[in-house]
């Protein structure tokens, strides 16, 4: 049932999921926040989250909330075998495999085993779900809610519970994201001040100590290249490490390892056992029951330097982000290890680290930018300098500061000039001499005594992403710092590597710092979500969240029709006005055809096709020009059947970027989700409400009619003619409600047709008021409070309208008059005066009920619109007898008003004067 | 005594006065009150031999800081209470709300039964009450 309430609750709930990373330091008391929140804004009586380790089969309840602390002492971040049944383990290895919600709601009598009785008896616990925390396709773990009576779960608690799983993956991610972040810095700063405190040999093991702190693993080696021998030698270690291996040297030209270090990129192997091929070292590693590894070349001064490797005990997933941060720290330890002896050089290192800790206070991308091109500048003792951002729809280079008054300079692509050519070759570019150098057929001159220049492209590496169907670490090309000198070779090594170590940094913190704005914009607009009860409008916000937000820039909405049993276009977005009818009339197939959306539909997969993939129209492709496009479908599925109700399809018209990423794509998938679940219950809350309306009346008239057939004879005749009152009544309601319904499938007859001489305002109003009489006496009222009065009755000429329509405006005010009337029977009163002046017809409805509080004033005409009091009180109503009465009026000319809200409740039925009589 | 709880006092009328037919003996109160009915209850638990309920009711002031889910599951709030009080007390659920997942949980219910309002005529529930009251 839809409710409004229901979805506040919700956005409170995602609001407190979101200040999560902002207002804590450690991870357990983050995870513990999780686990509250769940606790208490859910109404579990217990909680956990629990990390599932599908490689090593074995799960960590790693914080619960609402179990005692025996308990959480037992078990708490313990890693348990999955499937063992033993105390604390209530997902078997099985379910887990399968990663779908898991419920059972009545413990007591468990039948498939996957409860431990122990846990569930000492807690009086009797109902559980368990929803899947999954970040893409990989299972997290388990969000786990419990409850103390036997209950079986709802829709709104299944829908509750999934977004809460959801958002807790995104809100572990951030808050991850935000310590390591923290510790990477905090612990550069301490490297940066023990740099001459202590020896050479204890600082390498600094190294070595903080990055087995820094990604929590046991595991750490540091190598040091000897390019003589054309090799790698242990130069310090992590105090697990045997003797045996210290004295390992690692042959360089071993074809793997060669490719390693040519690629200058963080290797990851989830297993070293299964991966001899590929890392030499690997079988010395997995002798030693090391499993994952994380390895990163070290460079300096364009040069291998050496090697940081890490490995783990058990199977870990290490996060692009994690591998990311690890390579950064390991090349600013690099810089250290290289200049140790450097004064200058150490205090530029220092310098580096305290930019880096300034930008952590920039929220802003552009001011950050502006921030990392000012600090670099002063960095390598520059003045002239400018940095640009990539525009991923024009694929041009935006110039976002520059410094040292420059001359006006031409927009610059991708691809062009030295700082196009660094953003497209992924590398750094450094021109010693503009006159004489491979690039000085493409240089784009700037500052006319311009003699050397460096270009340092800013790039997330490894961010995951779909080329094609296949999933591949990729390139993420964001923005360049340009420099400039009036000097032949103003540029050394050393400059070179401070700067490509800050914006390695920049680009971690701005695509931090784009994924929080996407978070908080996407929240803002669940919020707007909440309050609006029209699917078009929802869809419209969907369609902006995509465009606005994440950054696409075409949309195309389809929606399944399941009795012509096709899939067609109805919002499409993203390509000229003139052209979107014919788009609309193309896009439409059936579910049966080999269609790439009616396939979706089947699937329920999200997918990112080829460009030449045959299940795209080839027809559409020709017309609309579709070729560069790059596109993700995904399934819109409702969360109550799983039924695929349409899909949504997003993509880029234009070059950049080149590919779609996966965290787009989750953000995405997310969103449409909310959308999805917000426009299934509007459909639904209507329906159902309108399901309630119609069986209360039948139900009426079946038992006073069976009544009435078996007990005529004994029943005094006052009570027979109550019982066919009460028939009678419910008569009405129902052709009430089917008036309604005619309302919702957009049918009705029209009121223009039928228009005829009302000549007794009255009449209309005395039948209203039989009609609900029953209602009326129900509630212990007085029907005779119902007053009607004629201003001038004897002058006033006659009002021509359609009697029927009239009489359901009448009926609907008349019915909300009763439904809200003061609980105190002398309080009620119901007045009903007509007034007219030169222009219109005004029928005054006035009530002295509860009222309708001010915040409310503009809703009451939505559709399906009802007050929390209504929805409290249970009062019934599908929230359409308002929107009904005001289209009503409006056809005949006229309209509805809210005249005022509160003692009296005033409603004006307007009704034009000359319409009327013009039509009579 | 037999209590009836439901707020749809006018549509419940017929079963009311068919039950107070037929069970001359066995007083019928009807409470269209949650509130009242509680109270009613507390007085009276232990000449209580059947509670028939309805699901969807107000909140009333027992249920209005819990989740009763706008009404909807009011009588299953008021079914635990019940049930924390008396185990084995025989009670009805007469509903319009045609949630299988309610009837699923009810359905295996000791001491519970699951009707739906349309699928009985008040002589029909009348006949079904003798049968669960053994009379």
């Amino acid at each position: 049932m839809f409710d409004p309430a229901f979805e506040l609750k919700l956005t409170r709930i995602l609001g407190s999921l979101s200040e999560v990373p902002l207002k804590h330091t450690s991870r357990r008391i983050a995870l513990k926040q999780i686990t509250d929140i769940g606790k208490e804004m859910l109404g579990a009586t217990a909680c956990s989250l629990v990390f599932i380790n599908l490689e090593e089969k074995s799960l960590t309840i790693e914080a619960s909330s609402g179990f005692d602390n025996n308990f959480e002492q037992q078990v708490l971040g313990k890693p348990i075998k999955l499937g063992s049944l033993e105390d604390g383990d209530l997902i078997s290895f099985e379910l887990a495999k399968k990663g779908e919600p898991i419920e059972l709601y009545d413990l007591d009598e468990d039948s498939q085993g996957v409860a431990s009785t122990k846990m569930i008896r000492e807690h009086h616990l009797r109902a559980f779900m368990a929803y899947p925390m999954k970040s893409g396709e990989r299972l997290i773990g388990y969000f786990n809610y419990f409850t103390s009576i036997s209950d079986n779960f709802n829709r709104e608690t299944r829908d509750m519970l999934k977004i809460f799983a959801q958002n807790a993956v995104l809100t572990i991610n951030r808050f991850e994201q935000s310590l390591m972040f923290e510790r990477t810095f905090s612990i550069m700063n301490q490297l940066s001040q023990n740099l001459l405190s202590v020896s050479s040999t204890d600082f390498l093991q600094q190294i070595v100590n903080n990055t087995c702190d820094l990604l929590s693993v046991p595991v750490c080696v540091l190598w040091q290249h000897e390019p003589s021998a054309h090799s790698l030698v242990v130069v310090a270690t992590s105090s697990n490490v045997d003797e045996d291996y210290k004295v390992i040297e690692l042959d360089l030209k071993i074809p793997g390892m060669l490719r390693h270090f040519e690629e200058k990129r963080v290797g990851y192997l989830s297993n070293v056992t299964k991966a001899h091929s590929l890392y030499k070292h690997s079988e010395y590693a997995s002798k030693r029951g090391w499993v994952s590894m994380v390895s990163t070349p070290l460079e300096v001064e364009g040069r291998l330097i050496g090697m940081l490797d890490v490995y783990t005990l058990s199977t870990r997933y290490f996060k692009e982000w994690e591998k990311e941060l690890f390579a950064t720290f390991a090349n600013y330890a690099a810089l250290f290890i290289k200049k140790t002896n450097d004064a200058v050089s150490r205090s530029r290192v220092e310098a580096l680290n305290e930019i880096m800790l300034e930008m952590t206070k920039v929220n802003q991308v552009d001011t950050l930018l502006k921030l990392v091109l000012t600090r670099g500048l002063k960095l390598i003792e520059c003045e002239r300098g400018w940095i640009s951002r990539l525009d991923y729809k024009s694929g041009e280079l935006r110039i976002v500061e520059e410094m040292g008054h420059p001359p006006k300079r031409p927009v610059c692509k991708i691809g062009e000039g030295i700082t196009g050519q660094a953003l497209k070759l992924e590398k750094t570019i450094r021109v010693n001499d503009i006159r004489s150098n491979s690039w000085k057929d493409i240089y784009i001159k700037c500052w006319p005594d311009t003699k050397s220049e460096m270009a340092v492209p800013i790039l997330i590496n490894n961010v995951e992403g779909r080329v094609e169907r296949q999933k591949e670490y990729i390139t993420k090309p964001i923005a360049v710092f340009n420099v400039e000198s009036s000097s032949v070779r103003a540029f050394s090594l050393i400059d070179e590597d401070l700067i490509k170590s800050l914006m390695r940094h920049a680009a971690i913190m701005i695509e931090r710092r784009e994924f929080d704005r996407m978070f908080r914009e996407l929240a803002k607009l669940q919020k707007e979500i909440v309050g609006i009860q029209d699917w078009d409008h929802i869809i419209r916000i969907l369609i902006a969240a995509i465009i606005e937000t994440i950054g696409y820039d075409y949309v195309n909405i389809s929606l399944v029709n399941p009795e012509t049993h096709r899939i067609k276009t109805e919002y499409v977005t993203g390509f000229p006005e003139k052209d979107i009818e014919d788009f609309k009339c193309m896009a439409d197939h059936s579910l049966d055809s080999n269609d790439i959306q009616a396939h979706i539909v089947k699937t329920k997969k999200i997918e990112v096709p080829d460009q030449d993939d045959p299940r795209i129209d080839s027809k559409i492709l020709e017309r609309f020009k579709h070729h560069g496009l790059r596109r993700v479908f995904v399934p819109m599925v409702n969360s109550s059947d799983q039924r695929v109700i349409g899909t949504v399809e997003a993509g880029y018209m234009k070059k950049y970027p080149k590919h779609i990423y996966e965290t787009d794509i989750q953000i995405l998938a997310g969103f449409v989700d909310y959308a999805v679940r917000a426009l299934e219950h509007r459909n639904r809350g209507l329906l159902d409400r309108i399901n309630h309306e119609f069986r209360s009346p039948i139900v009426g008239v079946k038992s006073n009619a069976s009544f009435l057939q078996r007990r005529i004879s004994e029943l005094e005749p006052t009570l027979i003619n109550q019982k066919f009152n009460d028939i009678l009544a419910d008569c009405e309601m129902l052709l009430h409600q089917v008036r309604q319904l005619d309302h919702i499938l957009g049918g009705g007859s029209s009121p223009t047709q039928k228009r005829t001489r009302v000549k007794f305002y009255r009449d209309i109003i005395i039948k209203s008021v039989n009609q609900l009489k029953p209602l009326v006496t129900e509630r212990q009222l007085n029907p005779e409070k119902i007053e009607y009065r004629i201003e001038n009755l004897k002058k006033m000429p006659p009002i021509f309208a359609d009697r029927v329509q009239l009489n359901e405006v009448t009926f609907n005010l008349l019915t909300n008059a009763i439904k809200y009337a003061e609980d105190e029977p002398e309080e009620f009163t119901i007045r009903i005066q007509i007034v007219y002046d030169r222009v219109n017809y005004i029928v005054q409805v006035k009530d002295w009920g509860i009222g309708i509080d001010d915040k409310f004033r503009a809703k009451i005409f939505e559709d399906g619109f009802r007050t929390p009091f209504a929805r409290e009180k249970n009062i019934s109503g599908s929230g359409l007898g308002l929107t009904i009465s005001k289209k009503i009026m409006q056809q005949m000319g006229g309209d509805l008003t809210l005249a005022s809200s509160y003692k009296p409740t005033e409603f004006h039925m307007i009704l034009p004067k000359k319409l009327s009589e013009v039509t009579s | 005594m037999i209590l009836f709880v439901d707020d749809e006092s006018r549509e419940m009328d017929s079963y009311k006065r068919e039950l107070e037919i037929q069970f001359s003996l066995t007083k019928i109160i009807f409470k269209d009150d949650i509130d009242e009915a509680w109270r009613f209850y507390l007085d009276n638990k232990d000449e209580l031999k059947l509670v028939l309920l309805d699901i969807m009711m107000p909140s009333g002031k027992l249920f209005k800081n819990s989740e009763s889910q706008d009404g909807l599951r009011t009588g299953v709030k008021f079914f635990e209470k019940l049930r924390a009080e008396q185990p084995k007390l025989k009670i009805i659920l007469l509903t319009n709300v045609s949630d299988k997942y309610v009837a699923d949980r009810f359905n295996t219910e000791p001491n519970c039964y699951f009707f739906l309002k349309e699928n009985f005529l008040p002589f029909e529930l009348a006949d079904e009450i003798k049968q669960i009251l053994n009379l």
